[in-house]
């Protein structure tokens, strides 16, 4: 669910960089605006290091293959330390495994950070009465929202000579191989908020 | 009359069995070209099936010269115009990914290019992953043990 280089529109290129970089801004602004900034640093690092080697990971949903998301992690647990840590994390899975792009870093990180953050932001409303079902909804929610925001910007800047009507089937072909991942996702995040509720209660996310 | 007789029935029986022949008409015609074939995948080695293919001629980069789509197992082949000898651009796309390949025609030969999609080895995506775990473990005792500096220098 990245999207790569050299095949997109020009102006929506432009337009990623412009988006990602007011969204990075706003949320540097927000994360200096924290008590202790640097101490949520290894949190941040940790789990950017997990969405990185999460890339690799394949599920098989025939007839195609899917791969780990993990935007709703992420947003949980780091909130709008998400942004950054989704930079870093899409920087290298394009120089390192070539997913995604350099060109399109910033269309990508527009998919992936709102997600993060939207998830967060459900958590924290559900999660005072309901901790477990935040986290389900919030681990789910992260991949249906990414594939969402995927298949909008991807049906907004098709490339020169595809067919947006044969693409619009595709896509939502393609979505639909996502809904398992999206159970798989929601049962990862209730399990590891839950572990860490009893094993290290820090590591849980701070209103 | 014996003679006419043979004629006729020789005429008869040719008119008979040219119908066939007239009614299955065919002509077919033998030409050597040189086609280009395109092979898609995916970096998981699954083929891109049914992927939207649109080729770009030298001339005009823009607009779309050819399209169609690939077979099951990601194919598709098409002759370049002979006319229009010089870089001939492929297009593959399927559900927000694709790729972009380049082939160079000249009128005797074709030379062909390729996009390279999944050329890391397991073992080399293995390492990297495990450089970037041990480069975040390091951002990790970083900042724990700044922290924990600065906790005992206050």
């Amino acid at each position: 669910m990245h999207l790569p280089d050299g095949l997109l529109p020009f102006e929506l290129l432009v337009a990623g960089i412009g988006g990602a970089t007011a969204l990075t801004a706003l949320a540097l602004a927000r994360i200096r605006r924290l008590p202790d900034p640097p101490s949520e640093i290894p949190r941040a690092a940790m789990l950017t290091a997990v969405f990185f080697a999460a890339s690799t990971i394949a599920l098989p949903v025939p007839p195609t293959s899917v791969h780990l998301v993990l935007t709703g992690l992420l947003g949980v647990l780091l909130g709008w330390f998400a942004v950054p840590a989704l930079i870093v994390g899409l920087f290298l899975q394009a120089v390192l495994f070539g997913h995604g792009g350099i060109t399109t870093l910033g269309l990508n990180l527009l998919i992936l950070a709102p997600s993060a953050l939207i998830c967060r932001f459900i958590y924290d409303l559900l999660a005072p009465r309901f901790p477990d079902m935040a986290a389900g909804v919030a681990g789910a929610g992260g991949v249906v929202l990414s594939v969402a925001a995927f298949a909008a910007i991807v049906l907004l800047g098709l490339p020169a000579g595809v067919s947006p009507k044969a693409e619009s089937a595709v896509l939502l072909a393609s979505a639909l191989a996502y809904l398992p991942l999206a159970l798989v996702e929601g049962v990862v995040v209730f399990s590891i908020l839950r572990a860490l509720r009893h094993i290290e209660p820090g590591l849980l996310p701070r209103g | 009359m014996h003679q006419q007789l043979k004629r006729a029935i020789a005429a008869a029986l040719l008119v008979v069995f040219s119908i066939p022949a007239w009614s299955h008409g065919a002509e077919v015609s033998a030409t050597w070209t040189q086609q280009v074939q395109v092979r898609a995948v995916y970096e998981s080695g699954h083929p891109m099936a049914q992927a939207q293919v649109t080729i770009f001629a030298p001339r005009d980069a823009t607009q779309s010269w050819a399209r169609g789509t690939t077979d099951d197992e990601g194919r598709f082949s098409f002759v370049p115009d002979p006319e229009q000898p010089g870089t001939w651009t492929v297009q593959v796309w399927h559900a927000g990914h694709g790729a972009r390949v380049t082939v160079t025609t000249t009128p005797n030969f074709v030379q062909s290019d390729h996009a390279p999609v999944g050329s890391t080895t397991p073992w080399q995506k293995a390492l990297m992953t495990v450089l970037v775990g041990w480069g975040a473990l390091g951002t990790i005792l970083f900042f724990r043990r700044r922290k924990g500096t600065l906790g005992a220098s206050a």
